[in-house]
């Protein structure tokens, strides 16, 4: 077997004397979705914070693709193909959705300053990333709001945005920051279902952050962590999470 | 030709409706006017009555009126002013208004009416150069600068010392002073980036002071010799000055009108560039740098650099405009350097539009004429105008009436002074208070600027068959799962 594509080990991480992360690590691979659950104030998403670099750590070891990424700037951790959503879905909000879609990918040639004059490229190039903003709306069935500032949008829209926008950026490594919550049931369950499908066509490798443990369990998510008190308690499938006591008394406080 | 006639028409058309519905809505304000006031005189105190009254009288039917013909326009044009095709109209039709104003200003003679257009054009293309400026710097990409001041004495320093100091050409000095606010811009992210964004503010603040005082002190960056004469900057001498010697006999202008001319070019190429930038996917990452840098980092744009960029593009942006003040003003003194300059380009800056260079245009021309109107209505140029003679005796009652009841002989002396008519003055001394209510004005009916940030939205929409999508993504998942076993 092949190293996993993301592999963190030991990760600690405190603010001031409060210590957020204690003992963090689990492992993704390649076209894998794995799921990161706990309580409220766990770490889950200090854990993201950390790994995508915008918080630095204290100690451990995030290795993307056998490269250790840690404490590098959030930008280059991106270049290399990880890409997050966050907690509270932030939007470029005096931005239209469009455009809020056309910025994350990657390589534009428009986006360096000496390139501004080359108007037939970038007419051209903006042509492709348009179409393909398009397409991402309609797959999230949002495309009706394209046009619309992203401040004018609902919790839920605003998380459908999030999501086109996190998968325009081509990645390889999802990490999303409860990708669902806020949106309506059924739509809740087409947009795990479109993660399934586009993990299977582009190849897409998933860490999904879930507060509603019953939710998470029964979405087909390969492997499943438990977090508590900043550190990993758990390893599983759904089925021998759901079974585990330790696991039950972590999340109802015993 | 004939499309244009019809556009034209139709426009004409547009603006006879607005004009209508408009003065309707004005008419029915006036109408209601007299109940509210009733009303109002009711539940509250004298004062603050009568402090309301102008209100009423004024502004909400005024109110009425532009919001009547918004509504007319959003009907033909979709969003108003963020339609792109209206607002370039509306950016036109004004810049015309514009022109009539300033030609039709009264004026004793010809020359003076020249030097008036020169002048008032020249601070236009100024303080919409400085404007535009600080539209890419806070506009588009957040950087909250008060700084303008410094950027602006530094090319104006750099440009001084070059031609006096260094006996260069003027143009090459112009270049220099780019060059070296633009460096300074870049190298200033370097300590000040890192701090949160209000407090990037006050060190810009603190930056302009610190210059001037610097100045002040050390006579060497000054071209002033010591005494009392200024070393006069040369008006364009080097390789330009056979230029200019055939400026002046083949058009039989003066040298100024020169000047006019090319600060209204540069104002052009600048409004030209930026457009470029605003509308390149390099302007979309800044936006998104003002709206939410963290999140701008976490999509692969390294968040310091744009913001470094940013500073010295618009520090050159600045150092130009300092050259062109020191050739207008053909010397440099530390007193250039005001802060209210800073205040004046903020005003344009607001009331013209953040992120949007038409705005930063007519933003300038609306506090640049504010400012020019208080400064020429003097006794130098008054007439038996009824207008003049009401604002003179306002003046009197307040200086004369309050102010000497107030200050006692001070302001006698004053006024005797102005009677005599060895001081001039007018409006002039209220000339920040003006401004000021101008930009309260404005902000009242315009919360976004008079022409707002346009929203990006794409000129070509996809046609995007919807089943396409879906087989789309079905057929690349049996390819990908076909070559996999």
């Amino acid at each position: 077997m092949t190293d996993p594509l993301l592999k963190v080990e030991g990760l600690r991480k405190s603010f001031g004397g409060l210590q957020a992360l204690k003992n963090v690590s689990f492992a993704l691979n390649s076209k894998e979705v794995i799921g990161l659950i706990g309580p409220n104030g766990c770490g889950k998403s200090t854990t993201f914070n950390v790994i995508s670099g915008i918080y630095p750590a204290d100690s451990g070891s995030v290795k993307l693709k056998g490269e250790e990424i840690l404490n590098k700037k959030p930008h280059e951790i991106n270049r290399l193909g990880l890409s997050r959503t966050f907690q509270y879905t932030q939007l470029w909000r005096n931005l239209t959705v469009i455009e809020n879609l056309l910025v994350p990918p990657k390589n534009q040639t428009g986006a360096q300053f000496v390139n501004i004059l080359r108007r037939l490229k970038l007419a051209k190039e903006e042509e492709i990333l348009v179409e393909k903003a398009y397409r991402t709306l309609e797959l999230l069935e949002i495309s009706h709001v394209a046009e619309n500032y992203a401040s004018e949008l609902s919790g839920g829209q605003s998380k459908l945005v999030d999501i086109g926008r996190v998968l325009m950026s081509d990645p390889t490594i999802l990490l999303l920051d409860e990708p669902v919550a806020g949106v309506a049931g059924p739509l809740a369950q087409k947009i795990f279902d479109q993660l399934q499908k586009l993990r299977k066509s582009l190849g897409l490798s998933i860490v999904i952050i879930e507060h509603n443990m019953e939710f998470i369990l029964r979405k087909g998510i390969d492997r499943i962590y438990v977090m508590n008190l900043g550190e990993v308690i758990a390893e599983g499938t759904s089925d021998e999470i759901a079974s585990m006591p330790h696991v039950i008394e972590a999340y109802l406080g015993g | 030709m004939s499309a244009i006639i019809n556009t034209l028409a139709s426009d004409f058309r547009l603006f006879i409706e607005t004009q209508k519905a408009g003065f309707h809505a004005m008419a029915e304000a006036y109408k209601q006017m007299g109940t509210s006031l009733k009303e109002k005189k009711q539940s509250s105190n004298v004062v603050s009555f009568a402090l309301q009254v102008p209100f009423f009288v004024l502004f909400s039917p005024l109110s009425a009126y532009l919001k009547a013909g918004e509504k007319i326009v959003i009907e033909t044009y979709p969003l108003g002013r963020k339609n792109d095709a209206f607002q370039s109209r509306l950016f036109l039709y004004l810049l015309m208004v514009t022109a009539l104003f300033i030609g039709l200003q009264p004026s004793p003679n010809p020359t003076a009416k020249l030097s008036f257009i020169n002048e008032v054009v020249f601070l236009i293309a100024l303080f919409a150069i400085m404007a535009m400026g600080l539209n890419l710097q806070t506009g588009l990409t957040g950087l909250v600068n008060f700084g303008v001041i410094f950027f602006v004495g530094f090319g104006a320093l750099v440009t001084a010392m070059a031609m006096v100091k260094g006996g260069m050409d003027p143009w090459i000095a112009l270049l220099l002073a780019v060059i070296l606010t633009a460096i300074v811009g870049y190298l200033l992210a370097y300590p000040t980036l890192n701090l949160r964004s209000d407090y990037f503010a006050i060190v810009t603040v603190v930056l302009g002071e610190v210059l001037r005082q610097l100045l002040l002190a050390e006579p060497t960056f000054q071209t002033k010799v010591s005494g009392s004469q200024n070393t006069y900057i040369p008006e364009l001498p080097g390789v330009f000055g056979p230029f200019r010697d055939s400026w002046r006999s083949v058009t039989g202008l003066p040298y100024s009108t020169f000047l006019m001319i090319f600060a209204v070019f540069v104002a052009f190429m600048v409004v030209v560039i930026s457009q470029l930038i605003i509308r390149s996917p390099y302007g979309r990452v800044l936006k998104t740098i003002r709206e939410n840098e963290v999140v701008t980092s976490a999509y692969g744009y390294d968040v310091f650099k744009y913001k470094a960029e940013v500073l010295a593009i618009g520090g050159a942006i600045f150092g130009l405009a300092g050259a062109l003040l020191v050739w207008k003003r053909q010397t440099f003194v530390p007193e250039l350097l005001l802060v209210t300059t800073t205040f004046f380009v903020w005003g344009a800056f607001i009331i013209g539009g953040k992120g949007n260079p038409r705005g930063m245009v007519i933003g300038a021309i609306i506090i640049t004429y504010t400012q020019q109107v208080v400064r020429n209505i003097s006794p130098t140029n008054r007439g038996s105008n009824f207008f003049i003679a009401t604002l003179d005796s306002i003046f009197k009652f307040l200086v004369v009436d309050i102010g000497g009841a107030i200050f006692g002989e001070d302001s006698w002396r004053f006024v005797s002074e102005f009677q005599t008519g060895n001081v001039i003055i007018g409006l002039e001394a209220f000339q920040i208070l003006i401004v000021g209510l101008v930009i309260i004005l404005f902000m009242r009916r315009f919360e976004e600027g008079v022409l707002p940030e346009l929203p990006y939205i794409p000129k070509k929409k996809p046609n995007l068959d919807k089943s396409s999508i879906w087989s789309n993504i079905e057929q690349t998942e049996t390819s990908h799962g076909g070559t996999k076993e």
